[in-house]
């Protein structure tokens, strides 16, 4: 599972959501947590930390946002060299198949459909670690 | 029940998507989004057709959506005590009024809610599009009259919230 000090990237237009999933977070022992409204917004997040030297370990975020959806989000990541291997985790409403064949094309690590639980969430994230850090996660 | 509404029997309805399976897809999918995010069980009571438009509830969630051959709304309507309860069992806070963060809740509920149903209306092929929610508070929701609305009351926390899902032909 990612280490405590991991810092959270948690997007979504809806800030209940967002309240939810840092909840869920902080109850696993995460506190190193950042919000934002959108993927636009996100996208500088992410690259402000990273020019800061203090980039983040995990992205979560939602789908259907205004402005810069997660898909563009998660594919603006993919397409810049330092933020390719990041470990993104779509939460989305949506769980047509032909969705979730395009986010796991363009490269997400993992997908959370809602309404879910905090151990729903839980696992996601353990299963996102696995796929990142296979060895690691082995060792734990 | 308005004096124009009228109880929907199998059959007898002229909007061919007010059909069992897809009330029942919007229903289930509020029902598992309450459920699984504010630990929270809530009862349907009959559905009727209503041909104006009364204010329900005290805030609503509204999403619009597309379908091959129609265009709709879903609407979820609560009042204020039942929506400040659902926001405190979701995100673990203790507010006791609406703030703006209770009433971004409705939203979110709303886009889970139409989410699930979605998901089990695909099968149709029906091509229900997923758009972005809005909230409103009922003193400032307009509603047009030009098209009958299913609405479905249901008891949650002792009190009467409703769903509404409005359809027409494009």
């Amino acid at each position: 599972m990612f280490q405590p000090s991991t810092k959270f990237l948690v997007v979504d237009d809806f800030g209940t959501m967002r309240k939810i999933i840092k909840k869920v977070l902080n109850e696993l022992g995460y506190t190193n947590l950042v919000e934002a409204e959108d993927g636009k917004a996100a996208l500088k997040q992410i690259q402000d930390a990273d020019t800061a030297g203090d980039p983040f370990g995990c992205v979560i975020s939602d789908w259907n946002m205004p402005n810069m959806t997660g898909l563009e989000f998660l594919r603006a990541c993919r397409s810049d060299l330092r933020f390719k291997a990041i470990p993104f985790v779509l939460v989305t409403a949506e769980s047509e198949q032909s969705q979730i064949i395009e986010a796991a094309k363009s490269g997400v690590s993992n997908y959370v459909i809602k309404p879910f639980n905090a151990s729903t969430l839980k696992e996601k994230l353990a299963q996102t670690y696995a796929k990142h850090y296979p060895a690691k996660a082995k060792a734990a | 029940m308005s004096n124009s509404a009228k109880k929907i029997e199998s059959g007898k309805v002229e909007n061919p998507l007010y059909q069992q399976n897809v009330m029942n897809a919007f229903c289930t999918g509020l029902k598992d989004t309450l459920e699984m995010m504010a630990q929270v069980e809530i009862n349907f009571e009959k559905p009727t057709v209503e041909l104006t438009w009364n204010k329900v509830g005290d805030i609503s969630g509204v999403i619009d959506f597309d379908t091959t051959d129609f265009k709709g709304q879903l609407y979820i309507h609560f009042p204020s005590k039942v929506l400040i309860q659902l926001y405190n069992q979701m995100v673990g806070e203790n507010s006791t009024e609406v703030t703006p963060e209770v009433i971004d809740c409705i939203g979110e509920i709303s886009n889970m809610a139409y989410g699930v149903a979605k998901g089990k209306l695909d099968p149709l092929k029906l091509k229900f599009s997923m758009s972005l929610p809005k909230t409103f508070k009922a003193t400032d929701l307009v509603r047009l009259n030009t098209v009958p609305h299913l609405r479905i009351p249901f008891l949650i926390f002792g009190q009467i919230s409703q769903v509404e899902i409005t359809l027409s032909k494009k």
